[in-house]
């Protein structure tokens, strides 16, 4: 696993998303209130640009016609099908068995364990500013 | 190591197919409201900012039911100039023709006149419709071909539009909806196909439309999915109607084609046919076969939205069933339920039927070889 | 028979005769006023889960609308054809309105209604709802399963394929052996007398239809028929 940092905290504020490549792997990380999550920028079902589709919550429901809305912002659907995926790990609602979109950890490192471009991180230390988002890949 | 960045969302693109496919259920939309006005008669841009459009349904704008993304499209395929999703060509080439390999697309243009209760009106909007497509879309990529669309509620005006357009390399098939006011096998409907066999052109049956009826034979249901679903059987009883009323026997040459209500039903249709009609023929002298030899004769299916079984064995019993020389890959651009060409048909096809389905029996059907 | 244009009548009705065990089920027409999904119709279901009672829904029109989704057609064998179509509405109705949630032990019987349509059916139901599922969050499974634990299929008239040997394809399409149940339709003109079993079945199937998935579907057929005798 080789870890890649993605840009520094505040560039990343909650609600905003970063698309980018890595190792040509379409890949969008995400900040959800504060927690940032990585996603392979591909649905399972027919290779859609998931991470494009809106942030939306989780309905289900107990009883015909009542319905629970949770998790807001935190189920991604895709722009085409509809889909629904679980952010924090990739899981699809309709067919949880078969289809999974890829998850990648993401973490936020202190800056004194990253160095700053060509954007890999090593544990070197270098005097920096801010916390970087990292992801393992 | 290699990490880019991009700025924004950028258009998703297919994966790239490598062989050329041929798309036969493309939906090419307005991007403003007035944007066929110069195909329309002064008088007809008074009437519709007075009056709007009258349909066989409630709403005069929208739909009855809320549908699953905006505008019914995929949410990554608004182009970037502005307008709705298909309204671009440029970016519909950017996005779709181009990466896709689409060498032949036919466009179905939808929320025209069609299902209209002014049929002047209705008459005016399909020459315009069909001359924007010309304008915009076929005179402007070779790729592209059009439907011809028609007052389908008014037979001799549609055959009238339809003989206007004989011999216009711009459109390869007539284009009627599922749902009119009556099944298409009904009388009112006979000029549109007596005119499409004389001119050479095979009648696409595109799922939707309104006629009044209600989506189910036992009332109007809930959902959008009950909708969705529903285009199934109002095509297979579309379809019987044109069978039994004796379309086929009274047009030899003609074809027509179910687009987009999938073609899972047509063995069992056609063995439900079958049976009835060895019992019940006399009731229908006109229908001088079995049914199921006119389906197998006349009829073709675009594949979206391609039955999906968990097996895929199931899925090639189905087209052996149907013949593999009836199916046209259709991918519905830029709807929500786009069947990405790269991705439906599981491995295990041969050669020759993987051409067949992507392209040659459409380059066949619409005379494009 | 139940009076479905009074769903109290019809409550009423279903409680009176559930006393007589020699009743099964409770009998609906394919096509009515509203599709069959519909919560105003939920009391019948309530009844009929409660007291033991499968719900039929048989071929047949109260006229009420059109009996096609695309209006009225000519012919006799249109109507008839068309019965197909409309089962197959009303279990997206049923399925999606979410009866089986709230009566997961009901089960209901398609009566005349084929069955060579299901799998294709099924396959197009599955793919718009895993696109749609927030629609109708209660249908929390696959439609699939739901007709495989809930809805049963009289088994004539067959609308066979010429060759048995496809029928048994269509078989293994349907992924259960648990979902027909033998009927012969005698006296209607449809009645197969010459073939009340479609060729080339299995034993193990064959028994499956005859005796075991109607037992499990009428629990009541094992009880006596009387609970005092005259």
């Amino acid at each position: 696993m080789v870890r890649h940092v993605i840009a520094p905290v505040d560039e990343l504020p909650p609600g905003t998303r970063k698309f980018l490549t890595i190792d040509e792997r379409p890949i969008a990380v995400f900040n959800i209130k504060g927690e940032f999550f990585g996603l392979l920028n591909r649905c399972p079902h027919q290779g859609a640009s998931l991470c494009e589709g809106p942030l939306i919550g989780l309905a289900q429901s107990s009883d015909p016609g009542e319905i629970e809305y949770t998790r807001l912002g935190e189920i991604i659907r895709c722009p085409w099908h509809g889909w629904e995926f679980d952010i924090r790990t990739g899981q699809s609602y309709c067919d949880p068995k078969r289809f999974r979109a890829k998850a990648y950890p993401v973490n936020v490192e202190p800056g004194a364990s990253v160095m700053k471009g060509p954007y890999v991180a090593e544990t070197i230390a270098v005097s920096v500013e801010s916390d970087y988002v990292v992801v393992d890949l | 190591m290699n990490m880019q960045f991009r700025t924004g969302a950028e258009p998703s693109s297919a994966t790239g197919v490598k062989t050329a496919i041929a798309d036969c259920d493309i939906h090419p939309a307005r991007a403003t409201a007035t944007e066929l006005y110069p195909y329309l008669a002064k008088r007809w841009h008074e009437h519709l900012e007075t009056y709007g459009k009258h349909a066989y349904q409630g709403m005069m704008e929208g739909p009855p039911y809320p549908k699953a993304q905006p505008n019914a499209s995929r949410r990554d395929a608004y182009p970037p100039e502005g307008g709705p999703q298909g309204s671009s060509l440029s970016f519909m080439q950017q996005q779709h023709l181009d990466p896709n390999n689409v060498a032949l697309g036919v466009l179905n243009p939808l929320n025209t006149g069609q299902g209209l209760r002014n049929q002047d009106l209705s008459a005016a909007l399909a020459t315009a419709i069909n001359d924007w497509q010309i304008d915009k879309w076929t005179s402007q990529d070779s790729r592209l071909k059009g439907s011809v669309v028609v007052a389908n509620e008014d037979g001799p005006a549609a055959a009238a539009e339809i003989r206007k357009r004989a011999g216009d390399k711009n459109f390869v098939q007539v284009l009627l909806l599922s749902r009119n006011v009556e099944p298409l096998g009904q009388r009112r409907y006979w000029p549109i196909y007596e005119a499409a066999e004389e001119v050479g052109l095979p009648v696409g049956v595109h799922a939707f439309g309104f006629g009044g009826n209600p989506i189910t034979a036992s009332g109007w249901p809930s959902y959008y999915i009950e909708e969705m679903v529903g285009h199934s059987q109002c095509q297979q009883t579309a379809l019987a109607s044109i069978v039994l009323e004796g379309v086929f026997e009274r047009h030899p040459k003609l074809k027509m084609i179910m687009i987009e209500a999938g073609f899972g039903w047509a063995p069992s249709l056609s063995w439900r046919l079958d049976k009835s009609w060895q019992r019940l023929r006399s009731e229908v002298p006109d229908v001088k076969r079995p049914p199921s030899e006119y389906i197998r004769d006349h009829i073709f299916w675009t594949t979206q939205p391609m039955e999906d079984p968990e097996r895929r064995d199931h899925l090639f019993e189905l087209i052996d069933w149907i013949g593999w020389d009836k199916l046209l890959f259709a991918t519905d651009y830029p709807h929500w339920d786009y069947d990405e060409p790269s991705r439906v048909l599981p491995a295990g096809v041969s050669d020759a039927n993987r051409e067949a389905f992507y392209l040659g029996n459409a380059r066949k059907l619409y005379g494009l070889s | 028979m139940i009076p479905a244009q009074s769903v109290e009548k019809s409550v009423g009705e279903i409680e009176r005769c559930a006393k007589d065990k020699r009743f099964v089920q409770v009998l609906m027409l394919v096509m009515g006023d509203m599709p069959l999904g519909k919560r105003a119709y939920w009391p019948i279901y309530a009844a009929a889960e409660r007291l033991g009672l499968a719900v039929g829904i048989h071929a047949g029109s109260n006229y009420h609308n059109p009996p096609t989704s695309v209006g009225w057609g000519s012919y006799h064998i249109e109507d008839y054809v068309a019965q197909a179509q409309a089962f197959q509405t009303q279990l997206t109705s049923l399925i999606v309105e979410g009866v089986f949630a709230r009566h997961p032990k009901l089960k209901m019987v398609m009566l005349e209604s084929g069955f060579t349509w299901l799998p294709s059916y099924l396959w197009r139901l599955h793919k718009f709802w895993r696109g749609v599922r927030m629609e109708t969050p209660w249908v929390d499974r696959a439609p699939a399963e739901i007709v495989r634990s809930n809805i049963r299929f009289s088994l004539q008239p067959v609308d066979a394929p010429p060759d048995p040997q496809t029928l048994n394809r269509l078989f293994d399409h349907m992924q259960s052996d648990e979902l027909l149940l033998f009927s012969t339709d005698y006296p209607h003109w449809q009645f197969d007398d010459d073939q009340v079993l479609p060729e080339g079945m299995s034993s193990d199937l064959v028994r499956k239809i005859m005796i075991d998935n109607p037992h499990a579907t009428y629990t009541r057929l094992k009880e006596p028929a009387r609970e005092t005798t005259p």
